[in-house]
């Protein structure tokens, strides 16, 4: 109880550190400005202690006094951290002559910024937490931070030209044999739009676990799940989890530039950047690495667009905030992403797709995004906003009946090596009676019949769900029937190239018809959304020619043995 | 005086003595004479006794001589003078001259010299002084004395033990051997328990014999001068008997064992004694008591009935007649009443549960029947039958057995789906793929076979499976018969592969053939998952029970002394623990996963942990004393353990969301039965109250058959009792014990003269076909057919006295409702005769024609009384309509509300229990208040209450069924606290089954004689007040 009190307390001191100007006096190129009285200080602390007097005890009192002495260059320094510069951030902390637990701890939050983490460890060892318990904030910064550094210091490193991959040994060390080209492809192209150079070499985290990435991400494990927040830019690193402790995987390159993207619209702003705009020209840009003409939206979030400008049901940008990983729902992040693309694709349409450089470099110059707006655009937000609607309504977004709404992810705890065949949900179930009995035949291995019970299900017109289509699909395999197969999956899913469970039925189909290219294709595909599928190199190595491959071959198994070893956890933080 | 007068008297008083002296020694030593003469006499001669003329007369007469003598010898000293005489006497020197110097002295002498005389005087003085004191004794009489004394001191140390014998058993001399007692009688009485009368016997020595327990009395008038009269009695010491003045003397005695006595008579002239009289005792033979027939010893199923049937004879008849049941650490003994009228030869027939004989948990168990004779005397002889064992079969295996068939099964069916859907039919007829089609025909034809024998098995393995209900049983039936139907079908298709004509009504039959199928296989599928679900709620139930009996435990541990009680609650804990384990097992293994699969090991090992730590706690608790504690540390345990099964349910349902779905329904489906039952009985009521109502502002409204016709009736029902009497006297007859033996004995016989050979090839045949009857009728006996017969035979017997009552009370309305419950017993049994009687038997008990008969015979009677409702029922419609009554609509609306609830049910059940038995009779109960409601419409009371009333009762059944299904087993809960009649305690609370009290007395009616009861009253048309009265009583009874 009285830690809450106490916590709240802080809570009011630093809302009011940071709204008397320690926000604004954190921007190095502009003097804090001020707009209280100087004098108003001392008073309000005068009365302060004489108000805790009676409730805090000396020790508590005078860490409470400490950090309300130092509010100022606390402030300073955390936003510097947030605004990803941990080399300002140093110097300010150099300055700022914060107590010691205090002093300590950003250092080491310092170190954890700049990936080294023995260090960072190093310093938060140090640190009394007791001390920090003051500010709840600062208090659980730090556990998660102390808690990621000692996991993360005994993670393996992979550097490439402008990255610094870390990641935990073991069957995650597949991914090395991917993720380092896209990025390199990723910073390229992202290196043009954004006129972005690296300073410092950009860290890259691959998460084990959940439990790490919550770590990591201050996110519960619900709230990961409902708004499929798998990738993070945070600490000034990009963070992903695993895509094999992802029920299907996911696709994680698009991902990974997503966040690449909002990496550099907080460096390119000082963190000035509003939600809407981060998180709207993140998604606008995280397919055009590779695909500049993609659709902005995808069906997914045109659909959820359509359905809000049908109903007439926007988002304010206020019920954004502060996350969309805190939305409540799923369908609420999906709009509100929808929402946010849809402003950026106007934006790049109006102007082009210079505007957002523009907008992101001006932003720190800027009181708002308002001013900045006005000058680029001539127009306020809320103008803008509603001119975004009217344009929004012209575009003739449709609703994609046959894509599901987006459920959100679900988290493994152990590896999922493939998607096996779930109980189904009721809602789904068009046709139970011939789905159970389709089951009973294929448990009994009777695939032709059972493949005649599922068809049965099937309503014209509707796609498949996806369910009785893997029963399908299997059936068709234990067949022998490669052309229905493709066919089946090319009339029933959408989302192809995020469905890693299709591409490689779609890869074994082809290979049965001997059609080695296409095969190799969707393979490597399914790659891209869930590399830990052992079955996907077992295919891929069939496509390639031993003598012509060798190299290939070689590289496969490599991979194949990789996927096999456990993952050598670090005995701290086994979870 | 002189010196001489002085001598003399002194000399005269010394004299005395010596004489007293003397006397007495002599008298002593004459008396010690006699006594010693007297003992040894005694001594030596056998028949001389002692006796008190001997032992005082003699002595007696002696000491009067002798004191005689004494005074003579005294009187003779009576003066000096005679001292004088007496000492001149003895002294002959001193002759005459003390009686001179006395002369002299008394101046009677002539001598006048005095001084002479004086001389004369002194000297014969100094004389006398001189003389020697006394007399000389001629006898030493002190030594005789002394040695009579001796002799009789020693006579009496040495042999006092004869001289007292001698005394108080005078030995009397009987001469005559052979003496005859003619005047007199025996008279025998014979106890009470063999209730045989007394009889009297002429007193003629002999031999006789009466049971133990005899009175016997012997009636002897005595012969002139006899003066006594003894009786000897197996050679011991003869007793006198008392005799009466008119010399008449009774004895009467018990006979207890065999006697032989004799009377022996002491007569002056006539004494002697008599020839011996035997009396034996006849044995009383104790019960025999023999089994006839009994359930098969070895295995037997927990619900299965134990029936035995045994036979008991007694010589005076049984007192009582027990079952001892006995098993490991138990025993129980059941009281079987006797029949009051035939307690010497009857037979029992008994039935019982094995929830009745509360075994505790046993896996094995032996009863035998003992019976009590009636003797008291040397009784109660007890007669026992042989011993059957029996050991339980585990339900649970029973039940994994079943289901494992049914999963068989399951296998079977969705393979034939497979190969139906496998056949591939072109669109026009081709050889080779009607070949391939024709050959998975046979596939299906061979599928659908062995699915028909799967489902016999299961059948068969209903009744001896616990928790399968009949419910269960009907739907394997109709399974059965849906296969047969499409095996059938696909035998009709056979031809139809060689004709290309028939193509097209192949592939017709074909798709039917799939759809069949497909139901078929579905049906199944629900079922299974239903008996998975049942054995999840059951368990679940019984775990529940378990923890509020170690709850009770605890809550009545005030009595208990604290090591007993840690001891049993020890024991109960790890008992529910293991149960809770094995309970999770069984749940992982109803869903195809290993435990692992199934819960989060972890998560399960921690759960496990902690309910150990906390059994822990509470035996920690109990040593202490700290019974709060204890019930709190135990109302926490259970809760953890109610959260495990909840997850555990939880786990099942994520798993299953059809199984969760069906929990569910089946939850509320027992709430829905609930309601129905309560509203269909007020409705019941309410109808009741309307006819009633109706009946009395008609003023009455019974129907009275002519006189005629109830002559009629009567003598019909005789008839009918008579001849099923007969019927099961016929069949009591049978002994299968004996009559399986008879029947095996011809059966070896039969084989004899098939393995013998050489006989005609016709002989064979009949051989073969005799054999083949004596096959039927073993297994008609060894399949209890005689049992169930019996038991129609019974059921009817019953029905049929209840119904000559109702009759003869002239309740016509309840002798049509018992007589229509006759009519479905009689073709019950008409049934069973003429599906299981086999042909060898036919002729004996004529079971079929008997029930056949009745049957025609009853529906006489049926029809009249049908007729009679009719006539009622008319009139009180036409009544109704002439008073515009309205009440039958509102109660025929409230009659299709409760239609609607039941539809409203089946619709949002109809997903998970469609086409399950559940289902079927929710719809026969639909039915029933339909027709009620028809009837109700059409202002027909009686006919409304006769479906109304069927509708309760199928609201009864399948709600019984239901819990049935839902209860733990029958005997695993008694484990819980050894021997405790939790079963009993659980079904008296079941308000179906729950007794009566009537106010105000101490009866209790059981449910179905009090409903009986109430309605005959209520139906009764009687006098205002009085009926006022009388319903009031009857409210009171229906509110219990």
């Amino acid at each position: 109880m009285k830690n809450s009190w106490i916590n709240n307390f802080i809570l009011c001191i630093a809302v009011f550190g940071f709204c008397t100007g320690a926000v604004g006096s954190a921007l190095a190129d502009e003097p804090p400005a001020k707009t209280e009285d100087a004098s108003a200080v001392p008073n309000r602390r005068e009365a302060f202690e004489a108000a805790l007097k009676s409730v805090l005890d000396e020790e508590q009192r005078k860490a409470l006094q400490a950090a309300f002495d130092h509010s100022e260059s606390i402030g300073e320094v955390l936003t510097l951290l947030r605004a990803l510069r941990p080399d300002e951030a140093t110097r300010a902390l150099e300055q700022a002559d914060l107590p010691k637990d205090f002093d300590l701890f950003f250092q080491g939050w310092i170190f954890h910024q700049l990936g080294n983490y023995d260090k960072a460890h190093e310093f938060f060892g140090q640190v009394d937490k007791a001390a920090l318990e003051v500010d709840g904030y600062l208090a659980n910064r730090y556990d998660e931070l102390s808690k990621t550094a000692a996991a993360l210091k005994d993670f393996d490193v992979f550097e490439t030209s402008n990255f610094s991959i870390r990641y935990q040994d073991g069957p995650d060390k597949v991914l090395l044999a991917f993720l380092p080209d896209i990025l390199e492809q990723v910073y390229r192209e992202y290196a043009r739009i954004f006129q972005f150079n690296r300073g410092e070499k950009i860290i890259v985290e691959v998460m084990p676990d959940y439990q790490l990435f919550s770590y990591a991400s201050a996110l519960t494990k619900d709230q990961i799940e409902t708004t499929g927040t798998i990738a993070l830019c945070v600490e000034n690193r990009l963070v992903m989890m695993t895509p094999r402790r992802v029920a299907r995987g996911y696709y994680w390159p698009d991902v990974i530039a997503h966040e690449y993207v909002h990496y550099i619209l907080t460096k390119h702003s000082r963190d000035k950047a509003p939600l809407w705009f981060q998180e709207g020209v993140a998604k606008y840009f995280e397919s055009k690495w590779e695909r500049p003409d993609a659709d902005p939206l995808g069906a997914l979030l045109e659909t959820s667009l359509a359905n809000a400008i049908e109903a007439d049901r926007f988002l304010t940008v206020e019920q954004m905030m502060p996350s969309f990983a805190a939305l409540p729902t799923a369908e609420l992040a999906t709009q509100a992403y929808a929402q946010t693309a849809s402003m950026v694709d106007y934006l790049c349409q109006t102007k082009s797709e210079d505007i957002i450089y523009q907008i992101a470099v001006d932003l720190p110059h800027k009181e708002d995004i308002d001013s900045v707006l006005a000058a680029l655009l001539g127009v306020k937000f809320t103008t803008f906003e509603q001119n975004w609607k009217a344009w929004a309504r012209t575009r003739n977004y449709r609703v994609h009946n046959e894509i599901n709404p987006f459920e959100g992810v679900t988290l493994l705890d152990e590896d999922a090596s493939s998607e096996g065949i779930a109980e189904i949900d009721r809602e789904n179930d068009k046709g139970r009676k011939h789905t159970r009995l389709g089951d009973l035949l294929l448990e009994r291995n009777r695939y032709q019949a059972a493949l005649r019970e599922y068809q049965k299900t099937v309503v014209a017109g509707e796609k498949i769900h996806r369910q009785i289509l893997l029963r399908m699909l299997r059936c068709l395999r234990h067949l022998n029937r490669p052309r229905d197969t493709i066919e089946l999956i090319e009339q029933n899913v959408i989302a192809l190239h995020e469905d890693a469970t299709m591409l490689v039925h779609l890869g074994r189909a082809h290979l049965a018809l001997d059609e080695k290219a296409a095969a190799a294709a969707n393979l490597r595909a399914a790659t891209r959304v869930n590399p830990f599928y052992p079955e996907i190199f077992r295919l891929l190595m069939q496509t390639y020619s031993a003598d012509e491959n060798k190299a290939e071959v070689q590289k496969i198994e490599r991979l194949l043995e990789t996927l096999n070893k456990k993952p050598v956890e670090n005995k701290e933080t086994k979870t | 005086m002189h010196q001489l007068h002085q001598s003399l008297s002194r000399y005269g008083r010394r004299l005395m003595l010596a004489r007293v002296w003397r006397t007495t020694l002599q008298w002593l030593a004459s008396v010690g004479a006699y006594y010693a003469l007297y003992f040894l006499t005694a001594l030596t001669v056998k028949s001389f006794s002692i006796n008190w003329p001997g032992l005082l007369y003699v002595p007696i007469a002696l000491t009067v001589v002798f004191a005689a003598v004494g005074l003579y010898r005294l009187w003779q000293l009576r003066n000096r003078r005679e001292v004088a005489r007496r000492l001149e006497a003895l002294h002959p020197a001193m002759a005459l001259r003390i009686r001179s110097a006395l002369d002299f002295l008394e101046g009677k002498s002539d001598e006048s010299d005095g001084q002479m005389q004086q001389a004369y005087t002194n000297d014969v003085a100094a004389d006398v002084d001189q003389l020697p004191h006394g007399e000389p004794a001629r006898r030493p009489w002190a030594a005789y004395g002394g040695a009579a004394v001796l002799v009789n001191t020693l006579l009496i140390v040495l042999f006092s033990g004869a001289l007292i014998d001698k005394f108080y058993n005078p030995s009397i001399s009987f001469g005559q051997t052979h003496l005859d007692l003619s005047e007199g009688s025996i008279t025998i009485f014979e106890p009470e328990y063999t209730q045989i009368p007394g009889r009297t016997l002429p007193l003629k020595p002999g031999s006789f014999s009466a049971y133990p327990g005899s009175r016997v009395r012997f009636m002897i008038d005595l012969p002139e001068g006899a003066r006594r009269l003894f009786l000897e009695k197996d050679g011991e010491k003869p007793t006198e008997l008392p005799m009466t003045e008119t010399n008449q003397v009774a004895h009467e005695f018990v006979l207890v064992q065999d006697t032989a006595l004799k009377f022996l008579v002491d007569d002056a002239q006539n004494g002697g004694q008599t020839q011996p009289y035997q009396l034996k005792v006849k044995q009383d033979h104790i019960p025999e008591v023999v089994l006839r027939s009994h359930t098969p010893e070895g295995l037997l199923n927990v619900l299965d009935p134990l029936i035995a049937e045994v036979e008991i004879k007694d010589d005076f008849g049984v007192k009582m007649l027990e079952a001892v049941v006995t098993w490991e650490g138990g025993e129980k003994r059941i009281p079987i009443s006797v029949p009051l009228e035939r307690k010497n030869h009857f037979i029992a027939r008994n039935q019982w549960y094995l929830s009745d004989l509360d075994l505790d948990k046993t896996p094995s168990f032996s009863i035998y029947f003992e019976a009590r004779d009636n003797n008291p005397i040397n009784g109660p002889g007890i007669g026992r039958s042989r011993e059957l064992t029996y050991e339980l079969e585990s339900p649970e295996r029973k039940y994994d057995e079943f289901m494992e068939i049914a999963r068989r099964l399951l296998d079977t069916m969705t393979h034939t789906l497979g190969d139906n859907l496998d056949t591939n039919l072109p669109p026009r007829p081709e050889e080779v793929a009607l070949r391939e089609a024709k050959i998975l025909g046979q596939s299906i034809q061979q599928g659908l076979y062995r699915g028909s024998e799967l489902t016999n098995l299961l059948i068969t393995k209903v009744r001896e499976t616990p928790n399968i209900t009949r419910l269960d049983q009907n739907f394997l039936y109709k399974y059965r018969n849906n296969i047969s139907k499409a095996s059938r079908m696909r035998a009709e298709m056979d031809p139809f592969y060689n004709h290309y004509s028939a193509f097209e009504r192949l592939e017709q039959n074909h798709r039917l053939e799939e759809t069949r199928l497909e139901g078929l296989t579905y049906e199944l599928l629900l079922q299974l998952k239903i008996w998975a679900v049942l054995e999840l709620e059951r368990q679940n139930n019984e775990l529940e029970q378990n923890l509020d009996q170690l709850q009770q435990l605890l809550d009545n541990s005030e009595n208990m002394d604290q090591q007993e009680l840690m001891k049993m609650f020890e024991k109960l804990m790890n008992d529910v623990l293991k149960e809770f384990q094995e309970m999770m097992e069984k749940a992982a293994q109803q869903m195809d996963m290993s435990m692992e699969e199934f819960m989060n090991m972890d998560a399960a090992n921690f759960q496990q942990d902690q309910m150990q730590e906390l059994k822990k706690k509470i035996m920690e608790a109990l040593k202490a004393g700290d019974m709060d504690k204890a019930k709190r540390l135990m109302e926490q345990m259970r809760q953890q353990m109610q959260g495990a099964m909840n997850s555990m349910q939880q786990a099942m349902g994520e798993m299953s969301p059809e199984m969760r779905e069906m929990m569910q329904q089946m939850r509320e489906f027992m709430g829905l039965l609930r309601e129905l039952k309560t509203q269909q009985e007020k409705l019941e009521g309410d109808t009741q109250a309307l006819r009633r109502d109706m009946d009395g502002k008609m003023g009455g409204n019974q129907a009275q058959p002519s006189q005629q016709q109830q002559a009629e009736h009567k003598k019909i029902m005789e008839n009918i009792h008579k001849k099923i009497s007969e019927l099961y006297n016929r069949l009591v007859d049978f002994n299968t014990e004996d009559l399986l033996q008879e029947l095996d004995t011809q059966r070896v016989d039969l084989e004899r003269q098939l393995e013998q050979g050489g006989i005609p090839e016709r002989r064979e045949h009949a051989i073969r076909q005799e054999m083949r009857v004596l096959h039927q009728t073993t297994k008609f006996i060894e399949q209890n057919g005689l049992d169930r017969l019996q038991n129609a035979t019974l059921r009817s017997l019953e029905q049929t006295e209840k119904m000559q009552e109702y009759l003869d009370q002239g309740e016509l309305m309840l002798s049509l409702e018992t007589g229509l419950k006759l009519d479905s017993f009689l073709s019950r049994g008409e049934n069973v005769a003429h599906r299981s009687v086999p042909e060898g038997m036919k002729d004996d008990p004529k079971a079929r024609e008997t029930f056949s008969e009745s049957r025609n015979e009853l529906m006489e009677i049926l029809d009249s009384l049908r007729g009679l409702r009719n006539q009622m029922e008319r009139k009180r419609r036409n009544f109704m309509q002439q008073s515009g009554e309205q009440g039958q609509e509102q109660l025929a609306q409230r009659q299709a509300d409760l239609q609607e609830m039941i539809q409203k049910f089946q619709e949002q059940a109809q997903e998970s229990l469609e086409g399950s038995p559940l289902f079927q009779k929710l719809g026969d109960i639909e039915r029933a208040m339909r027709s009620a409601q028809g009837k109700l419409n059409n202002s027909q009371l009686e006919g409304a209450v006769q479906y109304e009333q069927d509708t309760l009762q199928k609201i009864g059944e399948l709600m019984e069924q239901l819990q049935q299904a839902q209860q733990p087993t029958p005997n695993s809960p008694m484990p819980m606290m050894g021997g405790m009649p939790m079963q009993r305690e659980r079904m008296q609370g079941d308000p179906l089954i729950k007794d009566f009290y009537i106010p105000d007395s101490q009866k209790k009616a059981s449910r179905d004689e009090m409903k009986d009861a109430i309605r005959k009253q209520l139906q009764k048309n009687l006098p205002d007040a009085y009926g006022k009265e009388i319903r009031k009583y009857y409210e009171k009874l229906m509110d219990q």
